[in-house]
């Protein structure tokens, strides 16, 4: 869709030069960053949500690994995963 | 502000792992400060599948992939052109591996330092263990 928005004039014109000097189009610029804000998710809104995650994160990984069977841990299997090649 | 490479986020949700407790501390502090954190949207499948793998389970990857997703300051990068473009930079001039040049790109374009317990990052992409972050800021 077409749209139009007022943007001040030096702003503008930064991006304007900067896209130049990268070879991109303004518009394509525009709708990366939108792209990447919208991806952003919601703004924090208090350290008590950040550390209730955080109990259900520890809560989850009791439940779900407590009875897991024995074997290497999750860090070492993802260290082993991304050097699988590297000389032993 | 700080980058999380995805083994801070499982070491945390593995009780049995060496890391679990300074993980745990760490992201208990980082929540205190009421840090924004970042990573490459890579970084939760790197965690979901590790602890799949771990539990040889699927819903226990899913459970923890929809959970992390849901982390209220996690802001996930998406794997555009932009991000690559700063990767390939870092990649070739660090001689990292593919996957660690995400996550330095990541740390490079949110100017938020990556905390890692991987001694290849912290030696060839500049990151701190969340061990010494502990040191610095708890």
């Amino acid at each position: 869709m077409k749209t139009t928005i007022s943007i001040p004039d030096e702003l503008y014109r930064r991006v304007k030069a900067k896209s130049a000097l990268l070879g991109r189009r303004v518009r394509d610029v525009t709708i990366e960053l939108y792209e990447r804000w919208l991806a952003e998710g919601a703004p924090v809104s208090s350290t008590q949500s950040a550390e209730q995650w955080l109990e259900e994160w520890l809560r989850l990984g009791q439940e779900t690994l407590g009875e897991s069977p024995a074997g290497p841990t999750a860090t070492e299997i993802l260290a082993r995963d991304r050097r699988r090649l590297d000389p032993r | 502000m700080l980058t999380l490479d995805a083994n801070t986020w499982i070491a945390a949700f593995d009780g049995q792992d060496r890391f679990h407790p300074d993980s745990t501390a760490f992201l208990r502090a980082v929540a205190r400060h009421h840090l924004r954190l970042h990573g490459p949207a890579l970084v939760i499948l790197e965690a979901a599948c590790a602890l799949a793998r771990r539990a040889r389970s699927v819903a226990a990857g899913q459970a923890a992939l929809e959970r992390l997703r849901a982390h209220p300051a996690l802001v996930l990068h998406p794997m555009d052109a932009r991000l690559l473009s700063v990767a390939q930079d870092l990649g070739l001039r660090g001689l990292l591996r593919g996957t660690d040049a995400l996550y330095a790109a990541t740390a490079a374009l949110a100017n938020a330092p990556l905390v890692s317990w991987d001694d290849e990052l912290v030696n060839r992409a500049g990151a701190i263990t969340p061990q010494q972050w502990l040191t610095k800021h708890a």
